[in-house]
């Protein structure tokens, strides 16, 4: 059955503002496709998004949604899985925000992983702030800052955050949406910190400067260089360079989850006899509360204590 | 119960005909057509529709939600290119 995209939109505000053959739109499509599948009332939902063309996705979800400062999206929303562990939290951002600008968050909620899904629309460009190259864009490509081609080397998000310990990593690609739309639903039901890179073509500020303007043509230019998990294991290492491999990359079911460890620590430490343990379900007695009794305070202190406060409270 | 639609339906005012549907279409159903009274000068147009097998590619890549195709299921009848009604079960 098709999907009711009305349910799932805030349709005032359509037309979508992104230009013709951004890869965006698609990538929103599968989303709420994923979503549908799942059968997740859009009242659990929330999205955080920082800055950017792929973040205005939380002006067009009708979901609860948040508009954050640029890279600042994965703390915010690690904020709001705290305080609702029982709640889906998402982010949506571009490679410039999430991985250039937040890379710092990126890492540490890698690390901790956190129960929430970041879908990381990367078209190698920083797109809205004017073309500037980042650290996806691919060497000699051309940028507004880079106008005789860049020069530094790239960064291999999905690597990375293996690296740096998420639990559930794929790469997907715009102009296949229906294994996109199978990536995200499974990144979306993972337990865990889940990531997916999804390539998706800038027609505007990354083709039109390197000569790939029509978007069929960067969607076709896009595609090469990109290679199957099945295929990349019968090629070898040369032919892989400068490739990138699609599909679920990694997943890793026994890492503990944040919101769960921070839960037993809590129960853990209500369950001790400590003094906070005692304050917080109100068994708290004088005992607790003064190691030393008012008869054996009288004969420590030299000084007279109760005529002075008799006289005081006479006045 | 047949109902009275094309196969795919484009809605006018979100294509920004950027030719992805007419790309991935693999029976050439849709075809850019130039259209002087939008902005972007040219217009996805459902030229062939008695071709469309309803694989639902184009409604999947296009970007702005601007595609509906019918379900597998649904009996349809329409006009094709040559201005004659046919009607469609599947």
């Amino acid at each position: 059955m098709a999907v009711n995209y009305a349910n799932y939109l805030r349709m005032e505000k359509m037309p979508l503002y992104w230009c013709p053959g951004c890869g965006d739109g698609i990538v929103l499509r599968a989303y709420i496709e994923a979503i549908d599948e799942l059968g997740w009332d859009k009242n659990d939902c929330a999205m955080v998004s920082g800055i950017g063309c792929a973040a205005r996705v939380t002006g067009y979800v009708d979901f609860h949604t948040l508009h954050t400062l640029h890279g600042r999206a994965i703390p915010t929303a690690v904020g709001v899985k705290m305080s609702h562990p029982d709640k889906h939290v998402f982010v949506f951002g571009g490679d410039g925000d999430i991985v250039h600008i937040g890379g710092n968050h990126f890492l540490h909620a890698c690390r901790r992983n956190v129960d929430i899904t970041v879908v990381l629309i990367n078209n190698w460009i920083y797109g809205m702030t004017g073309g500037q190259h980042s650290c996806t864009t691919p060497s000699s490509a051309k940028a507004s800052t880079a106008p005789r081609g860049s020069y530094e080397p790239t960064i291999d998000v999905c690597q990375t955050a293996i690296g740096a310990g998420a639990s559930f990593v794929a790469r997907g690609f715009a102009g296949d949406p229906i294994h996109l739309k199978k990536y995200i639903k499974e990144g979306l039901a993972h337990h865990g910190f889940s990531l997916i890179d999804v390539f998706s073509p800038c027609p505007v500020n990354f083709g039109r400067r390197n000569k790939l303007g029509d978007p069929v043509k960067l969607m076709e230019f896009m595609k090469n260089t990109l290679v199957s998990q099945a295929k990349a294991k019968r090629m070898s290492e040369e032919e892989l360079e400068g490739k990138f491999v699609t599909g679920i990359l990694h997943v890793d079911d026994k890492k503990p989850e944040l919101t769960d460890s921070y839960k037993e620590l809590v129960n853990k430490s209500q369950d001790s006899s400590d003094y906070w343990a005692k304050y917080v379900k109100g068994t708290l007695t004088d005992k607790d509360k003064y190691s030393i009794t008012r008869e054996e305070l009288k004969g420590l202190y030299p000084y007279d204590v109760e005529t002075p406060l008799k006289e005081w409270k006479k006045i | 119960m047949a109902v009275e639609r094309l196969p795919v339906e484009i809605n006018e005012s979100l294509c920004k005909a950027c030719g992805l549907c007419v790309h991935v279409c693999p029976k050439n159903v849709l075809e850019m057509v130039e259209s002087l009274g939008v902005w972007m000068g040219a217009m996805a147009k459902v030229a062939r529709p008695e071709n469309c097998i309803r694989c639902k590619l184009c409604e999947q890549i296009c970007p702005d939600f601007a595609i509906t195709v019918a379900d597998m299921g649904t009996e349809i009848i329409f006009k094709d290119s040559q201005g004659q009604t046919i009607t469609k079960s599947k």
